[in-house]
C-alpha cells in the first residue's frame, strides 16, 4: 500500500492511510453516482486530462465525452455497480494507483440487441490530488474478465 | 510523540473503522437474527426512513417489524463502499451500498422474496458505549420479487416494468 513503508515515519504512514480512505471513498461515489444518474456528479470525480481505455469508451477524449458515452450506454434503464477488493498504492502525497475487482448489473430498455448484462472484471486506475482539489481518477481502464448478456 | 495532526488523522480514521464495524454487525445481526445484539446498535431516539414506508419512530419498533418481514426465512444483507465522514466530535454520516438477498418461508401471498439494490443514508452518534447508529434511511434502486419460480421485477428507479430473467429453484 506504500512503497518503503519501512523507512517511512510515523505522520507519513498515517498519511498515507488517510489517503488509501479518501481514495475508498473516491471510488465509492463513482459507482453511487453512477447508479444514480448524477452525471454532473460523475464529471466532478475525474481530473480534466483523465484517460479512458475499455472496448465500450473507444474514441473517448476526456472527461465529458466519457460521461456522455457512459449515459448513451446504460441508459434508460437500471444499473447496480459493485467494487469490491481494492488495492492501493500510495506512490507520493499528490500520486496513487488502484486496482478493483467490480461487478455490474446492466437493465437496458428498448434495445434490439439484449436486455442487459452480468459483467465482471478490474479497474486499473490512477488518482491524482490536485492543488486546491482532493484526490481525483487521472488514468481509468475497465478490464472484463466476462460479461453474460440477456 | 506524533504531532497533532497526525493524532488527529490517527482518530478520525480509528472513528471510520468503528463504524465500518458497527455497519458490519448490524448486517451479521439482521441475517443471524440476532435481535438484541440488533439493539444495541441503534440510539435510543433513532429514527427508520424507507421510500414508500412510513417512519418508524424507535428501535424496538423497527427491529419488530424487520422481524415480521423477513422471519421465518433466510436473508442475505451484505453492505458494501461505505463513504463515512465525521461531522464532530461525537457526530458521522455514512452512505453504504447494500444488496440484499430474501427468502421468507412460507411463501405469503405467492411471494418468496426479494432481491433488492440500494443504499443506505445514515447518521451515527458516538455515545458511552461506542459509535451507534442514529439516523437510517434505505433508498432502493431495485427490487426483484422472488416468485413462484423465479424472479421477475418488482420495482426500479426507472419505470421499465418488465421482468428481465429466471431463477429457478433447485
Amino acid at each position: 500500500m506504500i512503497e518503503n513503508a519501512e523507512d517511512a515515519d510515523l505522520a507519513t504512514r498515517v498519511n498515507v492511510l488517510w489517503d488509501i480512505e479518501q481514495i475508498k471513498q473516491l471510488k465509492a461515489r463513482y459507482f453511487r453516482l453512477t447508479d444514480s444518474r448524477d452525471w454532473v456528479g460523475v464529471r466532478g470525480l475525474f481530473t480534466d486530462d483523465c484517460t479512458f481505455t475499455s472496448p465500450g469508451t473507444v474514441g473517448v477524449d476526456g472527461p465529458d465525452a466519457f460521461v456522455q458515452r457512459v449515459e448513451e450506454l446504460i441508459t434508460p434503464g437500471v444499473s447496480v455497480h459493485h467494487g469490491h477488493m481494492p488495492e492501493i498504492t500510495i506512490h507520493d502525497s499528490s500520486h496513487a494507483s488502484g486496482i478493483w475487482a467490480m461487478y455490474d448489473y446492466l437493465e437496458l430498455e428498448g434495445r434490439q440487441d439484449r436486455a442487459g448484462s452480468h459483467g465482471y472484471g478490474h479497474y486499473l486506475e490512477s488518482y491524482r490530488k490536485d492543488e486546491g482539489q482532493g484526490w481525483r481518477i487521472s488514468r481509468w481502464e475497465l478490464a472484463r474478465i466476462r460479461v453474460d448478456q440477456f | 510523540m506524533p504531532d497533532e495532526a497526525t493524532q488527529t488523522l490517527v482518530c478520525l480514521l480509528e472513528d471510520i473503522e468503528s463504524i465500518k464495524r458497527l455497519k458490519a454487525r448490524y448486517f451479521r445481526c439482521v441475517d443471524e437474527r440476532a435481535w438484541s445484539e440488533l439493539r444495541t446498535l441503534f440510539t435510543d431516539d433513532c429514527t427508520f426512513h424507507s421510500a414508500g414506508s412510513r417512519e418508524i419512530e424507535g428501535p424496538d419498533a423497527f427491529i419488530r417489524r424487520v422481524a415480521e418481514l423477513i422471519h421465518p426465512g433466510t436473508s442475505v444483507h451484505q453492505g458494501h463502499m461505505p463513504e463515512i465522514t465525521l461531522t464532530g466530535a461525537t457526530t458521522a454520516e455514512g452512505i453504504w451500498s447494500m444488496t440484499d438477498y430474501v427468502e421468507v418461508d412460507p411463501d405469503r401471498a405467492g411471494r418468496r422474496g426479494l432481491v433488492g439494490h440500494g443504499h443506505y443514508y445514515e447518521n451515527y452518534r458516538r455515545e458511552a458505549r461506542g459509535w451507534v447508529i442514529s439516523r437510517w434511511d434505505l433508498r432502493r434502486t431495485r427490487v426483484t420479487r422472488i416468485a413462484e419460480g423465479g424472479l421477475a421485477l418488482l420495482s426500479a428507479s426507472s419505470s421499465s416494468a418488465t421482468p428481465t430473467y429466471t431463477r429457478r429453484r433447485s
